[in-house]
């Protein structure tokens, strides 16, 4: 629903205060809470259900292959669909252009199978809808959707190139798969506050917006401004970028921890 | 999206009530088909099909090109069916995807390609490098109603009548004869589909077709254009002479009585009996006109058979 | 590959159901309270769909506009993932998906009373999260239940459901394993009555056996339909006790 001149005001005044109000209460570095459902698609390797308080709503797919890597090196695909948007409209495309820089900081390694042949992972993000920038839920319904991903268990010889045989695996014995994607934070910048997880009011009013990543403890590329809203956006002052990226850096862990306790 | 052809109160009443007394504006019975016009040009698999003022024009072509690499030991074939604004005003140039014309391209589709009525692995000349690529183009010249009837017949009679040139292979080289080098040879054709459209009016209000038990839906074959315009619902079977359904459609519309449905599939075997016969014995006698002057060329003589 | 019994002589299919037993059956309703008017989650055997009806709502353009009833829109999001071999296009301008949708406009656009919302559009989104054979038929219970949830009014109830046809048995609610085995046909069959409003039957089936296909499809169908009525007043119960609570 849009807001009035004089809501948006109000909102903006309140979050521009020192100590800033959140219109729903929401301390700076509070998260609203999430529900999340994890492997509930039997014909995919890992899946996840990501459900915002707001009704925001994700749902995450990982499928996966045996591909020969010394042909086809890209082992991490990502598509993004989100509902209503055509797969070529601007916010699909900057979005996934977004997560395939994420995935350039992940470490592949342990997708490696023998020699010669690699598991391909095909993430698909279905958002279903959003009412809020949708990249922080994208993020984190990635990481529950890896998070509960079990592979085949391979019993072929690591060393395939003297001898030539096609990976065999386990009749079912599964490994979990150890695959650490970076996390993805979006921050609302209001005159000289920073708030994490905007909700859809507070990005209207937001003078800009900050998408920062996360993995293993640091700060990792990308780290983007984002204009959250067509009418506000306008710039800050570099100090801000830092106070962003010490938030995460001391809240991320606590994050992982919530995702991982599934 | 281009403008659909309104029909006036007037005009819709009329022939509405007129079917309700069993009477059609062009004077057939319920169970009619319209008179079918096959006429087969000068090149094989060139077919023109008229229904009343329906006119379809189809043109089988082929050439040799690489089979898909899932499928090696099968040729392709393909069926276009674009409509243009040639074939009436409420069809338009380039975008197919309105639902009739969907609905159009996907139950020919299904009814002859999928179906397996030509014989793709006929087609391979040389498992997964050569094959045949069989293409059928359909042509809508004008509509007056019954365009997948009147297609089907056109596609099915164009494939039976067409020709491929004849090849000689030496393991990877083959050699396309011409036509006037050596006789082409026909394509391999495993059964004969035939569709029959039916479309059903409501005589009663909504609550009465859902609800009651006297099935007084009127359900007539063949429609013109102005019944198709005024009907609440329709249904496409596709049979051969073996007995077998190879497709049906009835995508929505008045929901009929299962009963009167399977009524409609027995009505419809007897026309796509005769259609097939006819399809065949015009096939035959075409042939037999371009074979006319054989005997009188031909060099063989009695001795021969000695 | 060794060859699947799809139908064992002691009468058992490849999951172990009988010719005449349907799939597991679990819907609920109201699912997406926040984002749609209407909404349903549907799992029929591996077949798992999410539908959101959302309207009567005014139009967005003017040419959707229609003075006499209500605008109907059916769109079909078959998901990349939901096939067990992930598929390398997008589903979303197929020609098969574009006929999914035009039938299941054409299928609820009689059995909607559309003349009571005129001036109005209706949009149904269908997101296919798995698909596992009988797909059509699972998408139309799904609108079926979420248009309920939605309050549009409807004369009846339409359930969906496929039957195949191996050899001489039919058999009902096929997955997809027996769907690329045999030719079979999907029913939308209008509430307890022997009407059908849709009829697909996409491979050779003999016409004589037809009559028994379709007899069989009837009957599921219609035990499709107590399912969902069980479901739908459960939901209802649950939501007179809440109220009544307060």
């Amino acid at each position: 629903m849009p807001l009035s001149v004089a809501e948006k005001s109000y909102l903006y005044e309140s979050l521009a205060n020192t100590p800033s109000i959140r219109p729903d209460g929401r301390t700076p570095y509070q998260f609203r809470p999430v529900e999340v459902y994890t492997d509930f698609l039997p014909s995919s390797n890992g899946s996840s259900r990501i459900i915002a308080s707001d009704g925001s709503e994700c749902i995450v797919s990982v499928k996966c292959k045996v591909v020969d890597h010394t042909v086809d090196d890209d082992v991490f695909e990502i598509g993004i669909d989100i509902a209503n948007e055509r797969d070529d409209s601007l916010i699909v495309e900057s979005i996934t252009s977004l997560f395939n820089n994420v995935a350039q900081g992940i470490d592949k390694e342990n997708l490696r199978l023998t020699k010669r042949y690699s598991f391909k992972i095909y993430l698909d993000v279905l958002v279903l809808s959003s009412f809020s920038y949708p990249v922080s839920l994208i993020s984190f319904g990635i990481y529950t959707a890896l998070n509960s991903t079990y592979l085949p268990k391979l019993i072929s010889s690591f060393d395939d190139l003297e001898v030539e045989e096609l990976p065999t695996f386990h009749d079912y014995d599964l490994i979990k798969l150890e695959l650490k994607v970076p996390l993805v934070f979006v921050l609302a910048v209001v005159k000289d506050n920073i708030f994490v997880d905007p909700a859809s009011n507070e990005t209207e009013v937001a003078d800009n917006g900050l998408i920062v990543s996360w993995t293993n403890g640091k700060i990792v590329a990308p780290i983007r401004t984002i204009a959250l809203n067509d009418t506000f956006t306008k710039g800050f002052t570099p100090k801000l970028l830092q106070e962003g990226i010490k938030l995460i850096e001391k809240y991320a862990n606590d994050i992982v921890r919530a995702l991982e306790a599934l | 999206m281009a403008k659909d052809i309104e029909i006036s109160t007037a005009e819709a009443q009329f022939i509405v009530g007129a079917l309700k007394e069993r009477y059609r504006l062009d004077g057939r019975s319920f169970d009619e088909f319209r008179e079918v016009k096959i006429k087969f040009g000068n090149e094989y698999g060139d077919v023109m099909v008229e229904m009343g003022e329906t006119k379809v024009h189809v043109r089988i072509s082929c050439q040799v090109t690489q089979p898909y690499e899932d499928r090696p030991f099968e040729g392709l074939f393909l069926i276009s069916t674009e409509s243009t604004p040639m074939a009436g005003p409420q069809f338009e140039n380039g975008t197919n995807t309105s639902g009739d014309e969907v609905l159009i391209s996907r139950i020919i589709e299904k009814a002859i390609r999928r179906s397996g009525a030509l014989d793709v692995e006929g087609l391979c000349i040389v498992a997964g490098s050569k094959c045949w690529a069989v293409r059928a183009n359909v042509h809508f010249l004008n509509c007056d109603g019954g365009f997948i009837d009147a297609s089907c017949i056109a596609v099915i009679a164009g494939l039976m009548h067409f020709k491929k040139p004849d090849i000689t292979v030496h393991g990877e080289k083959v050699i396309v004869h011409p036509l006037d080098e050596r006789e082409p040879v026909p394509l391999g054709i495993l059964h004969i589909p035939i569709c029959v459209t039916f479309s059903f009016f409501n005589p009663q209000d909504t609550e009465e077709n859902i609800k009651g038990e006297s099935n007084q839906e009127i359900a007539i074959i063949d429609a013109t254009l102005k019944e198709e315009l005024l009907r609440d619902g329709v249904l496409t079977v596709t049979l051969n002479k073996n007995r077998e359904v190879v497709q049906v459609s009835k995508a929505g519309g008045l929901p009929m009585d299962a009963l009167q449905l399977m009524e409609c599939c027995h009505k419809a075997y007897s026309i796509i009996e005769r259609i097939t016969d006819q399809i065949i014995n015009q096939i035959k006698e075409d042939y037999k006109e371009r074979e006319k002057y054989k005997a009188l060329l031909s060099s063989e003589n009695a001795r021969d058979a000695s | 590959m060794s060859r699947l019994e799809i139908y064992s002589p002691e009468g058992l299919r490849l999951d172990g159901r009988r010719w005449n037993e349907l799939r597991k059956f679990d819907a609920s309703i109201n699912t997406h309270a926040h984002l749609s008017d209407g909404s349903s989650y549907l799992e029929q055997g591996n077949n798992k769909i999410f539908t959101l009806v959302k309207g009567p709502r005014e139009p967005s353009q003017r040419s959707q506009l229609d003075q006499s009833k209500a605008t109907l829109n059916v769109t079909v999001n078959i998901t990349r993932f939901s096939k067990f071999e992930r598929s390398k296009a997008s589903h979303k301008n197929e020609r098969r998906t574009l006929e999914i949708q035009t039938s299941l406009v054409r299928t609820f656009e009689k059995n909607l009373m559309l003349q009571n919302y005129p001036r109005t559009v209706i949009d149904i989104e269908i997101h296919v999260l798995q698909q596992d054979g009988g797909l059509v038929g699972s998408l139309i219970n799904g609108i079926t239940l979420a248009c309920i949830d939605a309050g549009i009014a409807m004369y009846d109830y339409i359930s969906g459901v496929s039957v195949g046809l191996y050899d001489t048995v039919p058999l009902l609610d096929i997955n997809s394993l027996e769907e690329n085995a045999m030719s079979c046909a999907t029913l939308g069959v209008v509430g307890k009555t022997e009407k059908l409003s849709l009829l697909l039957v996409e491979d050779k089936i003999p016409l004589d056996r037809l009559e028994n296909v379709l007899a069989i499809g009837i009957a599921g169908a219609h035990r499709i339909r107590d399912l969902m009525d069980q479901e739908l007043r459960r939901h209802a119960q649950k939501r007179i006790a809440n109220s009544s609570k307060k």
